[in-house]
């Protein structure tokens, strides 16, 4: 073969097989992503919220809310800010949440980790515990609001919104408006 | 004589391939930049410099033949090319992972805009080909059909 042929070929090679790894690298990704994207609203949720019991108007309360976090998909997912509104329902208010939320609003927990996120991995589940404290020295009126139980059950309501980032891209998504209610009441936390 | 020229079709068939491979992952990669770490250049400079310089790889293929056959294939290879390209703008949905891409990710109009930027890749390619295609006559001795030292024998 003349010389100038097989540098044609050499460089068609080159191209092929080096765009080809690319090209299969960030597809890979791109699919992968868009899988975690799509699924994300199935992916987060509230594993356990832990209320302690109130004793005393003066007291630090520390409410403890457990999100889990599934990924089944082909990539990694580093969650960088979880913010929730915490708030206590009054059964006997029957109006509608919005109506009522300024009423039984008790306070406002966050994880907010930009340089270190909780990282979930491809295919791996997953918790993280974010708390929101109560001074009663401070906060008399949230307090007093999360002080109402029914049958010795609390009743909360909470909020959240996340922020996530997909490994190893740059996209930055948000999850927003996962809710958190129950029927049958949680009990005070002991311990 | 079958033989030959089956061996030379089978030898352009997979230049036409390689170019097509190299000029569509490449593009292709440079489309989707928030994926892929590995390469950092933008869509124009991918369609220009992959485009040309495959164009002219394949250029230097040609053996002693009209410039209508580099054209041809510089042109298929393009057209692979664009295919894989918007292969790649719609992988998500191809494999299977979401219906439509328009609750994920930017929108259709600029999907298409994507795909459509990839025809540039047509008139650069054939560019490059005819531009391979002269610098294959001109370094070609005569014997083997280019222009090298037939003129200079008269």
């Amino acid at each position: 073969m003349i010389w100038y042929r097989q540098v044609g070929v050499v460089v068609l090679a080159g191209l092929a097989v080096s765009g080809g790894v690319v090209w299969a690298h960030v597809t890979d990704r791109y699919i992968a992503a868009t899988d975690l994207r799509l699924r994300i609203g199935d992916s987060i949720g509230y594993e356990a919220v832990h209320i302690p019991r109130v004793t005393g108007p003066d007291e630090q309360v520390t409410i403890g809310v457990l999100f889990y976090v599934a990924n089944p998909t082909g990539i990694g997912l580093e969650l960088t800010q979880i913010a929730y509104q915490f708030y206590m329902d009054n059964l006997t208010d029957t109006r509608a949440f919005l109506e009522k939320a300024d009423s039984i609003f008790v306070g406002r927990g966050g994880y907010f980790s930009q340089e270190s996120p909780a990282t979930f991995p491809a295919r791996s589940t997953g918790g993280i515990w974010v708390n929101l404290t109560i001074q009663g020295d401070v906060q008399a009126v949230a307090l007093s609001r999360l002080n109402l139980t029914f049958n010795g059950l609390y009743y909360p309501i909470i909020i959240t919104e996340f922020v996530y980032r997909v490994q190893g891209t740059t996209i930055v998504d948000r999850e927003v408006g996962v809710v958190f209610t129950t029927s049958t009441g949680v009990a005070p936390h002991e311990g | 004589m079958k033989a030959d020229r089956i061996r030379i079709g089978l030898f352009h068939a997979l230049g036409v391939l390689l170019a097509a491979v190299s000029m569509g992952s490449i593009v292709g990669a440079a489309s989707l930049p928030e994926y892929g770490p590995l390469l950092r250049i933008d869509v124009g400079s991918a369609i220009i410099g992959v485009s040309l310089l495959a164009g002219i790889a394949l250029g230097l293929q040609t053996s002693d033949e009209e410039p209508s056959g580099v054209i041809l294939r510089t042109f298929l290879a393009s057209v692979g090319a664009i295919a894989l390209v918007a292969v790649t703008i719609l992988a998500p949905m191809l494999a299977g992972v979401a219906p439509t891409l328009d609750a994920v990710d930017s929108s259709g109009s600029t999907r298409l805009g994507l795909i459509f930027t990839a025809l540039f890749i047509v008139p650069i390619h054939v560019l490059g080909g005819v531009i391979g295609f002269g610098l294959a006559d001109s370094f070609a001795p005569a014997e083997y059909g280019g222009s090298r030292g037939r003129l200079e024998g008269g």
